[in-house]
């Protein structure tokens, strides 16, 4: 129970680094950045070199099919994916049955860990959209049960953060899914917050946690978040199996640019991710500004590539994407580590991160708006409306 | 106090720089507007640096210098110790490709030079002393242009924030930080065109050799594009 590797453009070596080095449990691919060919092959290798124990999921990313402005990529090139389909086609069942036979015989051809159903993308847990990706978890279900010693199916939703807004929806979503019998299910959440680091609505957070709870810790089912940044602890510790985060910003929270091409990112700003503060601060110049008042000793995580900044100014540290990814990965398996299944001890160190914000600033670190404690404030208020709501 | 606008807070300040037959470094500067660094881009940067006309004038050094590749590379080389080719790129961290194509540059305008095989000095006639000055000014919002001047220090060896006179004096009881720091703090009197320096900047050598190697390019960049090569 852990991270996975969120993939994306630009993987390098990062993925077999992190396996190498047991800061990722496995990857969930992304059929958009590799050719067909290319993604069996590179299945095979991971496959290959670590064994059984590397979790390998593939998600589809079907949804993409009814954003016409969406990048997708090397999409196109993969048998299972057409472009372009509309609303009412996706309500046909002819088309739901054969899309899910298309997407779930593509995965079968590689050497996974689990199969990923396609779904489509929704608003609002009451909408037509949520209705048409029920029926495809149904028709993935249904098609997944006549098969011979596949991999456990693992029912995708993904949907806006507004949906998480209403309990009753997401009560009536349980009601239906609940007494089905996947695998498991992965759900990725499209934030409203589009800036990095990310934040939810209070409300909507405490109800994603809710929802994760039913899943993951009432019924028991394993549930996969993606692009699910540091809160990840958070949803561990309240039932999520997986949580799965990777080297960008778009890898860390489920970009808008995913669903409408966008012009284009800025330059990198690097971050470095403090686990006792539990946020990403950039290094210059808020690392640096710790490190100028004497207290960088306090937000450093303890992992390996944390000795570069012991005896130098952040400042003139080469923090590289793939040094810092490995951090990232590794800052967020701790951290889970020490919350899985342990709302009382996620409290906790959230508690602690707060106090140590407090410390910081009032020395006069400067912090910017995301790079301060409204996140660790707003999860703080989430888990105690969570546990209103369910009574723990 | 009338009310200012940022931009004409600026313009005060240039005309301010642009009146003194010296600058604040007690010798005459250059100074770039809106310079377009790595890590945000200051209102104002100062140099009084001889050694930067010296470079300007050497053909390629600016545009070499403004590639992200060849300015990281060249903050891995020294002029006494070389440096060999898989040790750079083992610091580089940049694709292969990238790699070569900086360590071309670098190499066709002169500013790296092959010492043995595969083994590489910086020119001797690369200047180790180009003195930037970065300036922050706001209106108001004091704490931003304090977390902005401190991205500079990256780059520059002083960093200051400048604010209208009357707003600087009031926030005296908020300096420890700045200080602490090394940022300096200037009020700027609209009316009179004067400038106070209410809290010294620390002079530091700039945290990041690859910024500074950046700005530098930037700076020369800008500089060749204007007329008046003072006021780029």
């Amino acid at each position: 129970m852990g991270i996975l590797a969120q993939h994306g453009y630009g993987k390098g070596d990062k993925i077999e680094r992190g396996l190498d080095r047991g800061v990722i449990e496995g990857v969930i691919l992304n059929p958009r950045f590799h050719a067909p060919d290319g993604l069996t092959g590179y299945v095979g290798a991971l496959r290959e070199a670590y064994g059984d124990k590397v979790i390998l999921v593939v998600d589809p990313h079907f949804f993409l099919t009814a954003f016409p402005d969406a990048p997708i990529g090397q999409l196109d090139k993969h048998s299972y994916f057409l472009p372009g389909l509309t609303r009412a086609q996706l309500s046909n069942p002819r088309t739901v049955r054969a899309q899910v036979k298309a997407c779930l015989d593509f995965q079968r051809t590689m050497p996974l860990s689990r199969l990923m159903g396609p779904t489509v993308y929704f608003e609002d847990f009451s909408d037509r959209w949520n209705q048409i990706a029920l029926n495809f978890a149904a028709e993935a279900l249904e098609q997944h049960s006549a098969y011979d010693q596949a991999p456990p199916l693992i029912l995708s939703f993904v949907f806006g953060e507004g949906a998480l807004n209403s309990k009753d929806g997401i009560d009536e979503f349980l009601d239906v899914v609940s007494t089905w019998e996947p695998g498991g299910f992965a759900l990725t959440v499209k934030q409203s917050d589009q800036a990095y680091p990310a934040l939810f609505h209070e409300d909507s957070l405490a109800n994603l946690l809710y929802l994760v709870y039913a899943l993951g810790h009432l019924n028991e089912f394993e549930c996969i978040c993606e692009y699910t940044d540091l809160v990840g602890f958070l949803l561990h510790s309240v039932g999520a199996s997986h949580t799965a985060t990777g080297w960008f910003n778009s890898l860390r929270r489920f970009p808008q640019s995913a669903l409408r091409a966008s012009k284009g990112g800025r330059p990198r700003n690097p971050r470095y991710s403090s686990g006792p503060l539990l946020n990403s601060v950039t290094v210059l110049p808020e690392l640096d500004a710790i490190y100028g008042f004497g207290r960088i000793a306090d937000v450093l995580s303890g992992t390996a590539e944390d000795h570069v900044f012991a005896s130098s100014a952040p400042a003139s540290v080469n923090w590289t994407l793939g040094n810092a990814t490995l951090h990232h990965w590794e800052v967020c398996q701790s951290i889970t580590n020490k919350a899985t299944d342990d709302l009382s001890t996620a409290e906790l160190m959230i508690d602690e991160a707060i106090q140590l914000y407090g410390d910081l600033r009032s020395v006069g670190v400067p912090f910017q708006a995301g790079s301060g404690p409204r996140n660790a404030e707003l999860w703080s208020r989430a888990a105690q409306t969570f546990r209103s709501m369910t009574g723990t | 106090m009338a009310t200012i606008s940022e931009a004409e807070f600026s313009q005060t300040f240039q005309e301010l720089l642009g009146d003194q037959p010296t600058g604040p470094l007690g010798s005459s500067v250059a100074f770039a507007r809106e310079l377009e660094c790595q890590r945000g881009r200051p209102d104002f940067v100062l140099t009084p640096s001889a050694s930067l006309v010296r470079l300007s004038k050497r053909r390629g050094i600016a545009d070499a210098l403004s590639r992200p590749p060849a300015a990281m590379l060249l903050s891995l080389l020294y002029h006494s110790s070389p440096r060999t080719e898989a040790h750079l790129f083992g610091r580089a961290a940049l694709r292969r490709d990238s790699f070569i194509r900086a360590l071309g540059t670098l190499s066709e305008v002169g500013l790296v030079q092959e010492v043995g095989p595969s083994r590489y000095v910086t020119a001797p006639w690369l200047p180790k002393d180009i003195e930037f000055w970065a300036f922050e000014l706001k209106i108001k919002n004091w704490r931003r242009a304090f977390y902005q001047a401190l991205r500079y220090k990256a780059f520059a060896h002083r960093a200051l924030i400048v604010l209208p006179l009357s707003r600087a004096e009031r926030i005296r009881g908020d300096m420890a930080p700045l200080r602490q720091l090394g940022i300096g703090v200037a009020g700027l009197d609209p009316e009179s065109g004067k400038l106070r320096i209410l809290s010294r900047s620390r002079r530091t050598r700039p945290s990041s050799r690859f910024h500074h190697l950046f700005a530098v390019g930037k700076f020369l960049q800008m500089q060749a594009s204007t007329a008046t090569p003072h006021i780029v």
